[in-house]
Parts: C-alpha cells; sequence; structure tokens
C-alpha cells in the first residue's frame, strides 16, 4: 500500500546562514537545466496536499508597513514580516541588502569633533538612535559611505575614520587611514564598488600636495580591525589639467555602478572629472554619462546636459544607472528606484524638487504638476543632503547648529500633485556634513548563501525523496514586491555527500506567493540538504531588497 | 588681439538695463532663521507649488567677465591668476584657478554659438567668456587676483558692476573691480 505523501513544514531548519554567509560556498558552476516535474508545480497539485505553511503566505506579517507614519499599506507592498526568524516555524532572514533600513549621519558637534549617529527606521516608529564620536577629527568635509563594514567618513585632508554599526557607543570613531600626501585643503569622497572579479572595495577621490587628481582604492576585509586590507591599497595619478577652468575634484562624486566609472567635481559650477574603476585610469574628456545630449525642454532651466561635462550642483548626483543629474540652483539629488522618482533639493530655502526620471534620461517633454513638482518646505526646512533606501522611501537631512533626518515618500506615486509625505525621524547633534550615501541605498547587493538541514524541518521524513520544495520571501517594509536585479540557485544533497552543482531558480514569484523550487537534484530525490545561493545580476543597485525567506516542501 | 583691450570700449558701449554696481559683503550664506519641526514620528504633507523655472527665462545665458585693476586692464607678464571663490556651506571655497590666459582662452573653449561669439569678439571682446548659462554670478563671493610673480601683489575686487551688453542675446557683461 502506497503511503500518502507527507508535507513537512516548520521546525527546525538549522540555521546557520549568518555563519555559513562567512564561509562563502564553493562556486561550482550552475545547471540551466529546467525541472519540469508535475509535483515540483503548485498549481498541478492535483491531490498532493498543498504545503502547510504556519499561515498561508497571503495572511503573514502584521499591521502596518513598517515605515511609521501610520500610513495605509501599499496592497502592491508585500507583507512586512513572517514574524521574528523562527527556526520551528523555518523562517530565515535573508537580506540582500547591505544597509537594511538604517540611516547614518555623520555630524560636527563641537570644533573637530565628528559625531556618528546611526538610526533604525524601525516598525514600532521609535527609531532608536546610537551614537559614536571622536574629539579630535579635520573640521570639514565629511563624506560618507556605507559599506559592508560599516560607515567610512572622508574627512577634508585625506583622513578616513569608520564606524561599525555593532560597536558599542563607549567606542571611540576610528581613524583608519591618513593619506600621506594629501594636501590640507583636500576634500574626501568615498564610494564602494566591486571589480569585475567581484571583490568590494573603499574607493577614494583625493588631491595631492603637486595639485594632481589621486584615486585610491582599499579591499573591504571584515576581519580586519579596520574593515580594510591596508596593505594592499593602490593609488593612481589622473592628472591635473584643468578642464573649463576647474583643475580639482573630490568634493563631489558620483557612482556610475553600471560601467564602472567614478565621477568626481569640485563644488558648483566646475568641471568634472572621472575615472574607470576596473582599469584605475582616467576617462578621456570624450566619455559622458549614458545621458549625455539630453535635453528636456521644459526643465531646461534647472538642468544641464551632462555632456558639457560641467556640475552646476553643490554635490554631484545621478540616478541608479549612471545618468548625471546636475543643474543650476541644485544641491544634490537621488533616486529612488521603486518609483523611479528623483528627488533634488536646491538652494532655495523652500523648495524640493521631484522629478520623473525618465525627464532626465529620454523624455523631451515634462509637465508640471505631472511628471514633476516643487513641494513647500517651510514646515519641515531647508533640504540639504538626499540618499536614498531605495524602496519608495528617501531620506532628507535639515542641516543646522542640530540637525534634523526625514523620511521622503510620495503621497501618491501616480499623482505627484498630492505632495510629498515627511515624517521626522531624528534630531541629532551638530551640523551634518555628508552628501552621498548615508542609507547603503546605493550600494550592491550582498552575497547570501544559506543552508538548510531539511532533515531538521518538522515532518520531514529520512530516506523519503522530496517530490517538491517550496519557498516564498518577503521584501523590506515598502520595498517592491517584484524580483529583480538577483539570481537565486540552489541545490540539494545528502549529507555526507559531495554537493553537485547550483542550478538557477526562476521565474521567482513575487514576495509572499510561493515558488516551486525545481532543481533536478532536489526534486524526486531522496536528500536532506539544500543550499541556496543568492547573488546580484549586475552591478548596478536596483535589486530587490529581500527581507526574510520560508521553505517547505512535501513528500 | 579680440580680448582686454576692448574692453574699455565694452563698458562705454553697454547701456540696457543700466549699471549695477554691488559689492562682496552680504554675499555670504543665507542663513536658516526657521524653524520649529514636525514632532519626530509624525508625517506631514509638503505641499506642491508653483514653479520658479519659468522665472529663470528672464536671466542671462551668456556672460562676458572682465577683471580690471585701478581701472587697467591686467597684464599677462604680471603673472596674475584669478581666483574665483564661492561661499559653500562649508566655508568659502576656491570655485575657480584660472590664469589669465586660460580666462581668456575661454572665449575659444567654451560652447557658445558662433554666431554671438564673432559678434561678441568683433565688438566688445572680454577677458573671459562663460556661456550657456555657465557663469552664475550669484555663486561668487570674493574674487582675488594672485601673482606668481615674486613682488607683485595679490589684488581683491571690491565691486563688480554688472551691465546686459545683449538683452536680444542674453549676454551680460561683469567687471571685476579690483583693489
Amino acid at each position: 500500500m502506497k503511503s500518502p505523501k507527507r508535507s513537512f513544514f516548520s521546525p527546525s531548519a538549522s540555521y546557520k546562514w549568518p555563519l555559513l554567509a562567512l564561509l562563502p560556498l564553493a562556486v561550482l558552476g550552475c545547471s540551466d537545466v529546467r525541472f519540469s516535474q508535475k509535483t515540483g508545480d503548485p498549481s498541478r497539485l492535483g491531490d498532493i496536499p498543498p504545503p502547510t505553511f504556519g499561515e498561508p503566505p497571503d495572511q503573514v506579517g502584521g499591521p502596518g508597513d513598517g515605515s511609521g507614519g501610520g500610513r495605509t499599506l501599499d496592497p502592491n507592498d508585500p507583507p512586512p514580516s513572517f514574524g521574528p526568524p523562527n527556526f520551528g516555524d523555518g523562517i530565515f532572514d535573508f537580506v540582500s541588502a547591505v544597509n537594511r533600513a538604517n540611516v547614518w549621519i555623520a555630524s560636527n558637534t563641537a570644533s573637530n569633533s565628528l559625531t556618528v549617529s546611526h538610526i533604525t527606521l524601525d516598525e514600532e516608529g521609535l527609531y532608536p538612535v546610537k551614537s559614536w564620536s571622536t574629539p579630535s577629527a579635520p573640521q570639514l568635509g565629511n563624506r560618507t559611505y556605507v559599506t559592508e563594514v560599516g560607515l567610512f567618513v572622508g574627512k577634508q585632508g585625506g583622513v578616513i575614520y569608520r564606524v561599525d554599526p555593532d560597536w558599542p557607543t563607549d567606542r571611540e570613531v576610528q581613524k583608519v587611514w591618513e593619506i600621506p600626501d594629501a594636501r590640507s585643503r583636500t576634500r574626501t569622497c568615498l564610494t564602494s564598488f566591486r571589480n569585475l572579479a567581484g571583490q568590494s572595495f573603499l574607493g577614494v577621490a583625493w588631491e595631492n600636495n603637486s595639485n594632481q587628481r589621486m584615486f585610491s582604492r582599499i579591499p573591504l576585509d571584515p576581519a580586519s580591525p579596520t574593515g580594510l586590507n591596508l596593505e594592499a591599497i593602490e593609488s593612481v595619478n589622473i592628472g591635473g589639467e584643468s578642464r573649463h577652468g576647474n583643475a580639482y575634484w573630490s568634493y563631489g562624486c558620483f557612482t556610475d555602478r553600471e560601467r564602472g566609472f567614478f565621477w568626481g567635481g569640485w563644488n558648483s559650477n566646475t568641471s568634472f572629472f572621472g575615472i574607470n574603476l576596473n582599469t584605475l585610469t582616467a576617462l578621456e574628456p570624450s566619455t559622458h554619462a549614458p545621458n549625455r545630449g539630453h535635453v528636456n525642454e521644459d526643465l531646461a532651466s534647472v538642468f544641464d546636459d551632462p555632456g558639457l561635462g560641467r556640475d552646476r550642483s553643490y554635490a554631484l548626483s545621478g540616478d541608479n544607472s549612471g545618468n548625471i543629474i546636475s543643474g543650476p540652483g541644485l544641491y544634490t539629488a537621488v533616486h529612488d528606484s521603486r518609483h523611479d522618482l528623483v528627488y533634488m533639493t536646491t538652494f532655495s530655502s523652500s523648495r524640493l524638487r521631484v522629478v520623473r526620471r525618465a525627464c532626465f534620461v529620454n523624455r523631451a517633454r515634462c509637465a508640471e504638476g505631472v511628471d514633476w513638482v516643487e513641494v513647500n518646505m517651510s514646515d519641515v526646512g531647508r533640504g540639504g543632503p538626499l540618499s536614498t533606501l531605495n524602496d519608495g522611501r528617501v531620506i532628507m537631512v535639515v542641516r543646522g547648529n542640530s540637525s534634523q533626518v526625514y523620511v521622503l515618500r510620495p503621497n501618491q506615486p501616480s499623482d505627484l500633485s498630492q505632495g510629498i509625505g515627511a515624517t521626522r525621524i531624528a534630531e541629532v547633534p551638530g551640523n551634518a556634513y555628508m552628501y552621498y550615501d548615508f542609507t547603503g541605498g546605493s550600494l550592491y547587493s550582498r552575497d547570501i548563501d544559506l543552508a538548510v538541514d531539511l532533515s531538521q524541518i518538522k515532518g520531514f521524513q529520512a530516506g523519503r525523496p522530496v517530490t517538491a520544495l517550496y519557498f516564498s520571501w518577503l521584501a523590506q517594509a515598502g520595498g517592491p514586491s517584484a524580483w529583480q536585479g538577483l539570481t537565486l540557485e540552489a541545490r540539494c544533497y545528502s549529507a555526507g555527500q559531495t554537493p553537485g552543482d547550483f542550478a538557477a531558480v526562476q521565474p521567482v514569484a513575487n514576495a509572499g506567493q510561493v515558488t516551486s523550487l525545481q532543481v533536478p537534484s532536489c526534486i524526486n530525490q531522496a536528500v536532506n540538504r539544500l543550499d541556496l545561493r543568492l547573488r546580484g545580476s549586475s552591478s548596478g543597485t536596483d535589486f530587490t531588497r529581500t527581507n526574510q525567506i520560508r521553505i517547505s516542501g512535501v513528500q | 588681439m579680440p580680448f582686454g583691450s576692448a574692453s574699455k570700449v565694452l563698458l562705454s558701449l553697454v547701456f540696457l538695463g543700466g549699471a549695477l554696481l554691488f559689492t562682496f559683503h552680504n554675499c555670504g550664506p543665507v542663513h536658516i532663521t526657521h524653524q520649529s519641526f514636525p514632532p519626530i514620528g509624525e508625517e506631514v504633507t509638503l505641499p506642491v507649488m508653483g514653479s520658479v523655472a519659468q522665472e529663470k527665462g528672464a536671466e542671462a545665458v551668456h556672460t562676458l567677465v572682465f577683471v580690471q585693476a585701478a581701472g587697467r586692464e591686467l597684464r599677462e607678464d604680471e603673472g596674475y591668476r584669478i581666483h574665483f571663490y564661492t561661499q559653500s556651506d562649508e566655508g568659502e571655497e576656491l570655485l575657480w584657478d584660472l590664469s589669465l590666459t586660460e580666462l581668456r582662452e575661454m572665449f575659444f573653449s567654451t560652447s557658445c554659438p558662433q554666431r554671438l561669439k564673432k559678434y561678441l569678439e568683433n565688438a566688445f571682446g572680454g577677458d573671459g567668456l562663460f556661456c550657456n548659462s555657465s557663469f552664475d554670478e550669484t555663486l561668487i563671493s570674493r574674487v582675488e587676483a594672485v601673482s606668481e610673480v615674486p613682488g607683485v601683489r595679490p589684488r581683491e575686487a571690491t565691486s563688480a558692476q554688472v551691465e546686459f551688453v545683449n538683452q536680444g542675446d542674453q549676454v551680460v557683461a561683469i567687471s571685476y573691480l579690483l583693489e
């Protein structure tokens, strides 16, 4: 007599990924074989009992969207959480973004004193703040970037500091590198990038005492006390010639991840220069951002053709596709990829401009009130630095003797005339000196290697073939519910065996829905181990911010 | 030579809009006198307001720049470099550092319409030509001429004179007058 097929679910898939994520699995190549067995398709399960979770995927999670402000949950939003990571329920953290929903603020709290604050956008709306400081740092010129090993701050004169979010607050902000030969007035503009081999670096633009534009790259090294491999610094000189009356850079900078280009300029209304991050060679003047030559008739007075090589914004900026966005009266700009909007702070004390990104890329006409708006800032203060969470929300800082931190998002993304919602989430001491990534939102995705011991899952019967294997995932609060910019691979094997190749899992269903893992090594195999491997499908920043994953199956 | 020598001619010719004389002492950043802030955690709506983009239509598009010392033109053999400063939110910053030669060569290197270049070259000259809104005098907080020749003292601009050259082509001339 044939025994009924059983589902296994919940309990104790071994929660190993935080440890195993530090020990990347061997890359064994991946198979492109598609598995189309009936039992692998949940829509064709027939008499097979459906996988039983603690609750169906469309009912998981609690109320609210976790972003504060009491806003009604967007029907397109995935539920915010399966619940706390819980081995018994088979719930795993599966966070694709380096920085979850945190904000870093670097501020000058007194003469030569640097304070770094770390604000968490928690679901409760409490916005806890953790801070560190150092009493002796160069006074000016904070440039920030969030990386896998914490926040780096570049100060005037070529001094670089780091803070690890896990540090206790009584620990001083760490000075990690003081650049030899950096001239005293140089700014130290930072970025983080991966080279073609996938190695992560901190990138540093600076100027030397001979007025030459310099760029250094330092491998990130989580095992090092500084987070960097300072023995492997590479510095290149990309010249000192003037262009359009300007020879300087590193005051402002912008990274085009798609092309591996880094652009740097000097303050308002100056030229900017580029370097190829893979070859560490200067970009020729004939090399431009992809939106070179674009003109928008309705925004002509506030947007410059990047092909002019001139940056008229205070802090150079662009979108997630490498397009440079600059114009007169512009303080800085940032791109939210979820709603494809560009937020622009201006030198006007009362105006914030919000524009559909296409207006700066390929649309010749953009109607005010429809494709772009300017909103009144008088209730919140003059906006300055901007950084994106890339989940529909943007962080804006209002500078002053103390600095105000706001979350911005459109009240109705499809109708900008409804205005922009602004929620103040913190006041931090001192004047916030930052212009670039202080959320981690412009960083590439994080690699995840999750190993699941299927035999620990309640209901799993050792020795029985697995006839179907499922997972569902959730996005960060407010994040897009479609799977994009990430590749997922899986393989199964039995303990003691040599694992086989990974196979691609595609397509991946939207957040909260069930995806069948149709992987040959898993289906109809008597296996008890599952490896999942998540990678960014490009070096870009437009990827799904995953949050959790839940696994179940049928035997 | 099209430059410099014609500047006096220019200054005597320009007339539209009259002369506007301003000094630099008020060019610092505008400080926020604001502000009460919304309570933490409370969302407020930033309402849509009218655009200022159209207001910019009357602004100059092309700018001739002159740098003069005590009523005379600077000579290239004096080794002056012209420093244009701006008041950023991190204090005063050097925006452009141009030798007199570089400044004058901008007449050729900038992206001005050829027709306009010829018109200006023939009629006026100038120390520098900034086209297509590449020069915004509101950003300039201070101008200084610093000589690389030993013994030649630096000279700081004490005022700037702004005049319309050609309203139809939206050209202005700005003369920085050094002490």
